[in-house]
């Protein structure tokens, strides 16, 4: 059996275990919207990990890691440091946030705001924002996939035909098991990425180097600005420490507050599950480690791999580290599950508030939820199907979508820590917020030399902002206390706590 | 911020609960210009890595280990709760509605 087709059939084996999981689980939940999209409340602290943590293995860090590392050094080290604070905020407002869900039946962030601001333009406006952000990711995902079946059959499937085959898994088990199948596919491909990852990541700089020190030490000899911080620009010279540092600030902020993550706040079965799943979060980041290394690996060994993002596939399947077709299959498998499990948390991500915060803004009260669940189905299937329209077109530039989809959702972390700590902040100053922080990161993306020092524009974003919502919402008459009470992380002081704090 | 105690219903004191908020503003800092500068050298390279990279990753288990130890102050301190009152207090804050 010639080499390529091994790995071939290790690949589609793989696709068909993770379908069979995915599967599997949508006899378990109820038929209702919230056991589609939140899982009944119901889900543990193992599969709330592995959604998390998988989401961070996304075809960007499996592919877009090693290729960060590769090109620019030290500058990669910037997913580890946000990755080690981004999601600590909800810690905090965590299990706040998950009890307002259980009173009052969210599903989504937006349904949140819209409850809280007593408004629905807030929501729609939200819906819009995250479906727009949603599509580059996606579409990143889905070209990763075309990419990896491409390499392993030597040409034989083409991309197209690559990324149709592993979405069309992707759309089936999120069809049918929402965010339970998300779940249990993503621990299945969270297991076994984090074994790819040590395994691959610990092999190649030996096999290359004879060990992750001797590389180091090589590298530091021969090119010392790409291991010390920031690293390196995309054009190979120095980054600038006000493009690291905002990278690192950008990527923070955002990190809590995407609607797919945040909703899945609501998917945790109680906060101990979800305070949990916050502690161990850096122990899921700290895979990211090794990936880098087969990144670095590559700097002497491989130069002038390009585009820097293929330099894992280029190792791998490169005749100089002659690797038995099972591994390169299931590294294949890997880089799979990698964009496979961040693209199914998206795409149910975009059904669900497409139909909850877009239509039930709307045109609230128009679906039964029965209708609002065969909705959600629908759109995950059309969202699916417009992403893979666009992963199509070649030569179609992403990063700056992406950049400005993540100054865009940066724009949330202001609106959900005012909401929960400042009973103050009223439905036009949150109003004026968004639209602020929004307008501010368009003007900069499209005119950069706008902007003061190589900054991320949507931290400019941000202070504009929190400026806007705090000036706006001390001009405007307050809510009503009772209700903004409701959502205050100041609650009546309970007697237990008074006397232990005092 | 004297709010934060209140939200995991514990018996931590509220003290503990700043100093966590307190000791993560500050990593979130040090990750950044202008303290991680100072550190993003090569040299003293540790287990083989450049320090930029371990104390990055140092950053990382330093989240770890904070958040947990809270954690497992607070599930401590929910079970004292749990020992000497039946009813978990803050039920009462619900079924309002």
């Amino acid at each position: 059996m010639p080499s390529w087709l091994i790995v071939f059939l290790i690949t589609l084996g793989y696709l068909f275990a993770s379908l069979a999981i995915g599967l599997a689980p949508g006899r378990g939940a109820s038929k209702s919207t919230e056991g589609y999209v939140a899982g009944d409340r119901s889900i543990s602290f193992i599969l709330l990990y592995f959604i998390m943590g998988a989401s961070v293995f996304s075809a960007f860090a499996f592919l877009g890691g090693p290729g960060w590392s590769y090109s620019r050094g030290a500058a990669a080290f910037y997913i580890l440091a946000y990755a080690s604070v981004g999601l600590v905020p909800w810690y905090f407002f965590g299990p706040k946030v998950a009890a307002l869900g259980r009173r009052h039946g969210y599903v989504t962030q937006a349904e949140m705001f819209a409850h809280r601001f007593d408004s629905r333009a807030i929501p729609a406006i939200l819906a819009i924002l995250s479906v727009f952000a949603f599509i580059p990711y996606l579409v990143i995902q889905m070209r990763g996939a075309g990419y990896v079946f491409n390499v392993v059959t030597e040409g034989r499937v083409p991309e197209w035909a690559g990324a149709a085959i592993a979405y069309g898994v992707v759309l089936i088990y999120v069809f049918r098991s929402g965010v339970l199948g998300v779940g249990w596919t993503n621990t299945f491909q969270g297991i076994f990425m984090m074994a790819l990852a040590w395994g691959l990541g610990l092999y190649l700089p030996y096999r290359l180097h004879g060990g992750v020190g001797p590389m180091f030490e090589a590298i530091a000899t021969e090119m010392p600005d790409m291991l010390r911080g920031p690293g390196l620009a995309a054009d190979g010279q120095p980054w600038s420490w006000g493009g690291y540092s905002s990278s690192v600030a950008i990527s923070a902020l955002g990190f809590s507050v995407w609607p797919h993550y945040f909703m899945k706040i609501f998917t945790a079965r109680d906060d101990n599950t979800l305070k949990k799943t916050v502690v161990f979060y850096p122990t899921f980041a700290l895979f990211l480690v090794p990936i880098m290394f087969i990144g670095f690996s590559g700097v002497l060994a491989f130069p002038g791999v390009v585009p820097a993002d293929t330099i894992l596939p280029t190792i791998v399947t490169s005749a100089q580290i002659a690797l038995p077709p099972v591994i390169v299959g299931l590294f294949c498998a890997g880089a799979l599950a990698a964009s496979m499990s961040t693209g199914d948390a998206i795409l149910h991500a975009a059904g669900a508030v497409a139909v909850r915060d877009f239509w039930g803004n709307i045109r609230p009260g128009s679906l039964s939820d029965a209708a609002q669940r065969r909705w959600i189905q629908r759109l995950v299937v059309i969202v699916g199907a417009i992403s893979y329209a666009l992963a199509l077109i070649p030569g179609l530039s992403l990063v700056e979508l992406l950049l400005l989809s993540y100054g865009f959702i940066s724009q949330l972390f202001p609106l959900t820590v005012m909401m929960l700590l400042w009973p103050r902040v009223t439905r036009p100053g949150a109003l004026w917020g968004l639209l602020t922080g929004g307008l501010i990161t368009i003007v900069l993306n499209v005119f950069p030399t706008l902007a003061w020092g190589d900054i991320h524009p949507g931290i400019y974003g941000v202070v504009g902002n929190v400026i806007m919502m705090t000036i706006v919402s001390l001009r405007t008459p307050p809510m009503d206390a009772s209700h903004v009470a409701k959502f205050s992380t100041t609650p009546a002081p309970h007697p237990t706590t008074q006397v232990s704090s005092a | 911020m004297n709010t934060l105690e209140h939200a995991s219903n514990s018996r931590v004191p509220a003290s503990v609960y700043k100093a966590v908020v307190v000791f993560y503003v500050f990593l979130f800092l040090a990750l950044m210009w202008p303290i991680y500068p100072r550190f993003a050298s090569i040299e003293p390279r540790v287990i083989g890595l450049p320090f930029s990279l371990i104390y990055v990753i140092g950053g990382l288990v330093l989240s770890f280990l904070a958040l947990w130890g809270l954690y497992l102050w607070e599930e401590a301190s929910d079970d004292d709760i749990k020992a000497t009152e039946p009813e978990p207090l803050y039920q009462s804050n619900q079924g309002q509605e």
